[in-house]
């Protein structure tokens, strides 16, 4: 058995709980959800995501779709409480004191994250299946990429939240993070400005172009490299 | 085994914090040898575990193990120690099977054998969750598993602490059993004395974040002397040689570093011999005297 298989097998039994509740709270919103939208404005949702000739629960079903891969891609992305569970335990301390390298570490985190993701890709396309049946439309490129973004924008925010620790650790202020990160999404504004005013129906839009498709391609791998560089930095960092 | 001298050699350590330093930290664990090492709350042992274990960076100094630095050689030297911490750091929903797992694939000399061995040594039940374990029956599980992957070195946090006579009893016949072939070492920091008396063969003494003895225990226990005599009796001894003294109603209760000379000076007096908690207790007395800490 290799240390990396050791550390995933630690963390699927430590997390099981917790990722077992996840997996029921999903299941339970996606009920919740349902008969929450059943009673949406089939016009009001045709306007919005311009899709005009969807109506009654094939809107329904389109929210859900669009929310359903949201916070599938987010959920596949978070980690849950071990971490927090492994600190107050003592093991966040113990494991620097067994021969497993920074590298392993963060390959076993990403593995995890990539094993857990596919629950929610299984509900996803399970899901994606059900509802063509019900629409005229191919929602499939809409749900990998609206699942890609949420799983994105999850990641991203790990990635902060692990520098801003580093940073601490390393004695640094974590303000460094915040303006590092203000000074990008102010970029990203000003980009977006460049482009133009974008309403939501064309943001919408979007997400149903095989464009952005290629775009999250490229964008998924370098988020996971950048993810487990950032582990592994975490890693190599030492109490103060 | 591979030759060395010392199983650790730290010189000249020093880490600071807002409150607290560890000060040109120097002290030699050799081979074979059990090392207790000793001192108050707040004293600095954790502090230079950590230190060691690179859980945490120094600010100065070398830190050797196996003769090897331990942060460019970290992972080879992982590899042949083991650590004991005084909580157990493993999750509750976990049992002692699901460990056996766990380490086969972190440690290369993992011991399957020597561990349920270690397990049925011990009386830990394998498939209920450590959550349902005593304090003492999780202090049990992470000795049974520190000592099954042919670790050369043990490093070992408060291993007894809060536990009763008989599990203590236990996990020091576990050591014992663990140092038989002569070529492992131990470091252990305790509060408990009396364990250390059976079991270490050299004793470190810290305070304040500075070493104040590091000697073999029974050179250390023949060295020292407590002197009971009248108040003023014991004026006649060098001051060198005292360490600390007690005044009570009764007369004075002397410790002294070096009884032979101590007895040539007062060749009438009775010098008691001491044990390891005596000689902390008094060079802690004598740091606070000397910090004006102490309540006259």
């Amino acid at each position: 058995m290799h240390p990396v298989s050791s550390l995933i097998y630690r963390e699927k039994l430590v997390g099981q709980a917790s990722r077992k509740k996840r997996y029921i709270e999903y299941l339970i919103f996606l009920l919740i959800y349902i008969m929450f939208t059943s009673g949406i404005n089939q016009s009001v949702g045709g306007e919005l995501l311009a899709y005009k000739h969807i109506d009654g629960w094939g809107t329904v079903m389109f929210f859900f779709v669009m929310l359903l891969p949201l916070f599938g891609g987010i959920m596949a992305a978070y980690p849950g409480p071990v971490e927090r569970t492994d600190r107050v335990s003592g093991w966040t301390r113990y494991a620097y004191t067994l021969p497993v390298s920074a590298k392993d570490h963060a390959m076993a985190k990403v593995w995890l994250t990539l094993v857990n993701s596919v629950f929610y890709i299984a509900c996803n396309l399970l899901y994606t299946v059900v509802a063509l049946r019900h629409l005229d439309v191919n929602i499939l490129i809409f749900v990998i990429n609206f699942f890609s973004f949420g799983f994105v924008i999850c990641i991203g925010a790990m990635i902060l939240a692990k520098w801003s620790n580093i940073m601490a650790r390393r004695g640094k202020h974590p303000k460094i993070v915040e303006v590092v990160t203000g000074i990008l999404a102010f970029v990203a504004f000003c980009l977006h400005m460049m482009v133009g005013p974008m309403p939501m129906d064309d943001f919408l839009w979007r997400f149903t172009t095989f464009q952005t498709l290629g775009l999250f391609a490229l964008i998924l791998p370098a988020v996971c490299v950048l993810y487990y560089w950032t582990l592994r930095e975490a890693y190599m960092v030492r109490e103060a | 085994m591979e030759t060395y001298e010392n199983a650790i050699e730290l010189n000249g350590v020093c880490k600071s914090y807002p409150n607290f330093r560890l000060e040109e930290v120097s002290f030699n664990v050799p081979k074979g040898c059990v090392m207790g090492f000793i001192g108050q709350n707040g004293a600095g042992k954790t502090t230079t575990l950590r230190s060691i274990l690179h859980t945490t960076n120094i600010d100065r100094g070398e830190i050797r193990i196996f003769g090897q630095d331990h942060i460019r050689n970290e992972l080879e030297i992982k590899k042949r120690i083991a650590v004991v911490f005084d909580e157990i750091p493993f999750h509750g929903n976990l049992t002692a099977q699901d460990m056996n797992i766990i380490f086969s694939g972190i440690y290369p000399e993992w011991n399957s054998v020597t561990y349920y061995e270690y397990v049925k040594f011990f009386e830990l039940p394998q498939k209920l969750k450590i959550s349902s374990y005593s304090k003492g029956m999780k202090m049990k599980l992470q000795i049974a598993c520190a000592l099954s992957h042919n670790a050369e070195l043990l490093i070992l946090d408060e291993p007894t602490a809060g536990l009763d006579p008989v599990v203590r009893d236990e996990v020091l016949q576990a050591f014992m059993r663990y140092m038989e072939d002569g070529e492992r070492s131990i470091l252990m920091s305790s509060h408990i004395t009396s364990d250390l008396d059976k079991i270490a063969d050299m004793v470190t003494f810290i305070d304040c974040g500075e070493i104040m003895l590091s000697e073999r225990v029974d050179t250390l226990l023949d060295r020292h002397g407590l002197i009971k005599c009248a108040p003023d009796e014991f004026r006649v001894l060098d001051p060198e040689d005292v360490v600390d003294v007690r005044l009570n109603r009764f007369g004075a209760e002397v410790l002294v570093q070096d009884r032979v000379k101590a007895a040539s000076a007062m060749p009438n007096a009775v010098i008691d011999r001491v044990n390891l908690e005596d000689i902390m207790v008094y060079y802690v007395d004598k740091r606070r005297k000397e910090r004006g800490l102490c309540i006259q």
